[in-house]
């Protein structure tokens, strides 16, 4: 077994020197078809998370008019919490919102005065809504549009967001959508290009091929050597693949963070987080696509 | 050694290569079939080493009936019947040593026997100072020694040459044969494919020759008729 295995892999490698043209070509290819394929997974990982980032500071406002009964407002509070669509509602009274006014202007003593002279809390209570998809604002805003509410409302900023909200939630469907139609080219463009490989290598291998069943050796030891080629081919592609990519998300890094400023996100931390489950990825991907290959190849050739 | 029952190969709708063929090769035999182009004769040594099945008829070789053989059964009959061609079937990108030790790498021999064999055979077919060599740096004559030295190395009982001389020139032709008819001595079977009247001529061992599928003359010590 161990003689089978290592005469297998030393036809491997001898396959794989004599014809070293075609082997970088083949390596090449696959380090292509790795780069395009992690490119764009890297773009829509950095598109969701932009969108995710600045889908998360959406929410609404809504201001109650100062002379809304606090009761009245926590039934508002209550109705929103109970819909589907809402994340989270937060409430701020008009005593809280007063001693968030005082607080910020702890050392201007002129409007804490005037305020001090008013008989009146004349601040408004305010809740603010999260929503679980941006797509949802507008179901939630049309709950608000009910005349038993609209009289307490002052004020709903969602007004002023939600031409913003509606720009967002296209571009962020529009990158999407994008992304899936690049992938899709990509792995057309990478599946043409690996059966273009198989006919290449049906075609330098037929004879060797036809050889070895002349005189005598199995059908596995036939196809174990390709395999192990092309598994040679995958391994070698994803490890240039990895040296190059590395530097380059290095040099990427700093104008992807800048763009990410003050949101949470690190471009290059999670290219390290996710190294392993990346290099798994690619090296998964590389030899089920060069195996497929090999074993459509060998199989079509193996039938004499 | 090698029988051939009532053998028929039909190509459809209605192409016959062979028409019910009966033939009997004894152990330790040199047999010559010969006829023109495209008469059978390729089809006939097809037959031998399983790469062909008989629409009709049984082949058996030795003891065994070979015609309805397994596809992983293909490659102990093959190891047991040495096969030289017309174009060598030499792999380019290996030396003539490796070309030689393949038939063995691929049986699963091990190293310290590949190393005792391929040099004896390699000395026996008179390659034994060109072992490094690729195929295209050593002569026409020198590339069928070796594709004889390659089907030498599992010992067989049988040797098929299918015209093994239709690439080289009268000196070397005459060489091929004088290696076959050695190997013959060594007591190995050997069934020689040519439509080559000289070399038939000066053989005088058994001939049988075929035309348009059917054997039409089976002579000992025989002449080229055709």
């Amino acid at each position: 077994m161990f003689l089978f295995l290592g005469r297998a892999i030393k036809f491997a490698i001898q396959g794989f020197f004599r014809n070293f043209w075609l082997s970088l070509v083949t390596i090449i290819i696959l380090i292509l078809t790795l780069f395009s394929v992690t490119i764009v997974t890297g773009i829509n990982v950095v598109a969701e998370q932009a969108i995710t980032s600045i889908q998360d500071r959406v929410d609404v406002s809504v201001y109650f008019k100062a002379d809304a009964n606090e009761q009245n407002v926590l039934t508002v509070r209550d109705t929103l919490l109970a819909l589907p669509e809402v994340q989270d509602v937060t409430y701020v009274s008009k005593d809280q919102a007063l001693e968030k006014f005082r607080a910020e202007h702890s050392d201007d003593s002129v409007i804490l005065d005037a305020i001090d002279q008013l008989e009146e809390n004349p601040l408004s209570a305010t809740i603010i809504i999260k929503a679980h998809s941006i797509d949802e604002y507008s179901a939630i805003t049309a709950v608000l549009d009910d005349p038993q509410y609209t009289d307490l409302i002052e004020e709903r900023n969602f007004d002023n967001n939600e031409e913003v909200i509606n720009r967002l939630a296209d571009v962020s469907n529009r990158i999407e959508q994008i992304g899936i139609i690049v992938s899709v080219i990509f792995v057309i463009i990478a599946v043409l290009i690996i059966f273009n490989t198989i006919r290449i290598n049906i075609y330098t291998h037929r004879e060797e091929i036809g050889i070895m069943k002349l005189v005598g050796s199995s059908n596995a030891f036939v196809r174990m050597p390709f395999i192990i080629e092309s598994l040679l081919y995958a391994i070698i592609a994803v490890a240039i693949a990895l040296a190059v990519l590395y530097p380059l998300i290095n040099v990427v890094a700093p104008q992807i963070n800048s763009f990410f400023a003050g949101y949470d996100f690190d471009i290059t931390s999670y290219f390290q987080n996710n190294i392993l489950r990346l290099v798994m990825l690619q090296l998964l991907f590389a030899i089920v696509l060069s195996a497929i290959s090999s074993s459509i190849a060998i199989g079509r050739y193996l039938r004499v | 050694m090698i029988r051939l029952k009532n053998v028929s190969k039909i190509y459809p709708p209605d192409t016959y290569a062979l028409k019910n063929v009966n033939l009997h090769i004894k152990p330790g035999e040199f047999v010559s079939i010969v006829g023109q182009s495209g008469t059978g004769k390729t089809t006939l040594v097809k037959m031998i080493i399983a790469e062909e099945r008989p629409s009709k008829g049984r082949v058996i070789i030795g003891d065994w009936d070979i015609t309805d053989i397994k596809a992983r059964e293909i490659p102990i009959l093959r190891r047991q019947i040495g096969v030289i061609f017309q174009d060598f079937k030499l792999l380019p990108r290996k030396t003539v040593f490796e070309n030689v030790s393949f038939g063995l790498e691929v049986a699963g021999a091990k190293a310290k026997r590949i190393n005792e064999i391929v040099p004896q055979v390699l000395k026996i077919v008179g390659l034994d100072n060109k072992r490094d060599r690729f195929p295209q740096q050593i002569s026409g004559g020198e590339q069928q020694r070796t594709a004889i030295a390659r089907a030498l190395v599992h010992r067989p009982k049988i040797l098929v040459a299918d015209e093994p001389t239709g690439n080289l020139d009268s000196i070397n032709s005459q060489e091929i044969i004088n290696l076959l008819k050695k190997i013959n001595e060594f007591g190995t079977t050997v069934v020689l494919v040519t439509h080559n009247r000289e070399i038939v001529n000066s053989l005088r061992k058994r001939v049988i020759t075929v035309d348009q599928g059917s054997i039409i003359s089976d002579q000992q010590s025989g002449k080229y008729i055709l």
